[in-house]
């Protein structure tokens, strides 16, 4: 099983009682700022798509900070949100339930900084189809079968044969590579 | 079906394997995206878009170049974003880099390393099919991590140049080893055979000085004046620059220019800003997977740098001739310090008991007669 144990920082910061000033907004945003944009970044996006969309969400979330109780999970709620809209546009398509396909080769930058490792599982995310991506792209950042059932509006149940499918394909995708 | 049954007889990694591959693929997105992108910056954007402000950050410093605004989207580190930095827990390693470059222009300003400037204009040669891109972005950091100035580290370098012609003959190697900090350095040199031959530095009261273990003498003077500076910016690129000049014991006031440390810094700044490197891949350089970049094929000089992934600090330089061409080989390798009483004792030029003090004049004669480096390729 894949999980990305949540750091102390990002459990301080999910312990946030919605009281104006337990976290600064800043604190938040260093500690989750590349963390989103990797997030986006499994769900397919490129590494300069993703951050762009992860200065969207950060700002609607600066503006709203005050009633958000759970950032997290908003934030990455609302980055999905904006990943599908700058696809519909891009695309000229219908919305549709969950994210489509558009491989996007990744920043330059990233380009030298990311090890063939990385490079990897971005491929294998990749050829994921969009659910099981969507659903490998919230348990990798350490949310359970039921957030991530709530934030994707589907049943527990249907998250976790998402992520059983998930499993089966990468370890298929990882087992061609080692044949290679 | 076949799909299925493969799946069935577990074809392929076990899941766990994959879900570890996954782990490790992850955290080095999530490294990777720490190297790259600066939150402050970013942050800084957020708060100049809305037009207040965000509490707890440093807004960005303005006077971006092209340069700066191509690498601008996201927050990418750019020299202008580092400056608000500072004083961040998380950016500790970046920290490192700029406080090492600091290092690394004290250190190649030592003179130790000629790294030489072949300024060639135009855009970056690709012989090694890598894209430009990459090497547009590398360029950058390298330029940004040797563009930081500062005290914080000790630059450690070990310079062999061979195929260096002395008094009597050709020498097959010559070694230095050289500490920098700040604007203090210095640089014991050995012959071939591992002899003592020389000592020689600044003290932070600009006093150089020089010990000569042939002649059991040393010499001091103060040497007047701050470090000669050669023009920075573009001005760079409008010329194909010879060789600087190779180590060589000099005199206070007259040394030249190319031994100051902004010096040697700026003309490989420039070298780098002008297209004179390109990236050619990732090569292991000790236990570092560290980033090659190498000058033009058609170069005078052949130069290639080895920088850090991590830091974009050169830890390995290496200079030849051009194909067809004769002079000395120069390779130095560069590591880095912290500033502790031990290391900043190695700037130190110990004068040993028993020798005689005579004047400079004296002391640096022979040994300019002694170690003659060819200075042209």
């Amino acid at each position: 099983m894949v999980t990305v144990t949540a750091d102390a920082e990002a459990g301080a910061l999910r312990a946030r009682s919605g009281e104006p000033g337990d976290v600064e907004f800043a604190d938040f945003f260093r500690a989750e700022h590349t963390k989103l944009i990797r997030f986006v970044m499994a769900m397919g996006a490129g590494g300069d798509e993703a951050a762009e969309i992860a200065q969207v969400t950060f700002v609607k979330a600066f503006e709203g900070w005050d009633v958000i109780r759970a950032p997290r999970a908003w934030i990455r709620r609302v980055a999905v949100n904006e990943l599908t809209a700058a696809r519909r546009v891009a695309r000229r398509e219908t919305p549709q339930a969950t994210l489509p396909d558009s491989p996007v080769p990744v920043s330059t930058a990233l380009a030298v900084e990311l090890t063939e490792e990385a490079r990897q599982v971005l491929a294998a995310l990749l050829a994921l189809p969009p659910r099981q991506r969507q659903v490998m792209a919230w348990v990798i950042d350490g949310f359970g079968a039921a957030e991530i059932a709530r934030e994707l509006g589907v049943s527990p149940e249907s998250v976790r044969q998402s992520h059983a499918k998930a499993r089966k394909n990468l370890s298929r995708f990882y087992g061609r590579r080692t044949k290679r | 079906m076949i799909r299925r049954l493969r799946g069935a007889c577990g074809v392929g990694t076990s899941r766990q394997a994959a879900d570890a591959a996954v782990s490790r693929g992850m955290a080095d997105v999530l490294a990777a995206l720490d190297n790259v992108i600066d939150d402050d910056a970013a942050l800084g954007r957020i708060s100049a878009g809305l037009g207040t402000s965000v509490p707890g950050i440093v807004p960005p410093l303005g006077g971006r170049t092209a340069a700066d605004r191509a690498f601008a989207p996201a927050g990418l580190l750019d020299p202008a974003d580092t400056t608000a930095r500072a004083g961040r827990p998380r950016a500790s390693r970046r920290q490192l880099a700029l406080r090492a470059a600091a290092g690394a222009a004290a250190a190649l300003t030592a003179g130790a390393v000629a790294l030489v400037a072949v300024i060639v204009p135009g855009a970056g040669h690709n012989s090694s099919g890598r894209s430009a891109d990459d090497t547009a972005y590398v360029v950058k950091r390298v330029y940004s991590a040797l563009s930081a100035a500062g005290p914080g580290t000790v630059a450690q370098m070990t310079v062999t140049t061979r195929n260096a012609a002395v008094s009597g003959g050709t020498t097959s190697a010559i070694t230095a080893e050289e500490w920098s900090y700040d604007d203090r350095w210095r640089a014991v040199t050995y012959s071939a055979a591992g002899q003592h031959l020389y000592d020689e530095g600044f003290s932070t009261a600009s006093a150089y000085t020089v010990v000569s273990y042939r002649t059991r003498t040393w010499a001091r003077q103060r040497r007047s004046g701050g470090p000669a500076k050669l023009a920075p910016g573009p001005r760079g690129c409008e010329r194909e620059v010879a060789p600087l000049p190779l180590p060589q014991p000099g005199l206070p006031g007259t040394l030249s220019a190319g031994w100051q440390p902004a010096t040697v810094a700026e003309a490989l700044r420039a070298a780098v800003s002008c297209g004179a490197l390109a990236v050619a891949g990732r090569q292991r350089v000790d236990a570092v997977t560290a980033i090659k970049l190498t000058s033009r094929p058609d170069s005078v000089i052949s130069e290639t740098v080895w920088v850090s992934p991590g830091t974009y600090l050169p830890v390995r330089v290496i200079i030849r001739p051009a194909a067809g061409q004769q002079g000395p080989w120069q390779t130095a390798d560069i590591t880095w310090l912290p500033p502790t009483a031990q290391n900043l004792a190695r700037l130190t030029v110990p004068v040993p008991a028993g020798f005689r003090r005579i004047p400079l004049a004296r002391a640096t004669a022979p040994l300019m007669r002694h170690i003659r480096v060819w200075t042209k390729a």
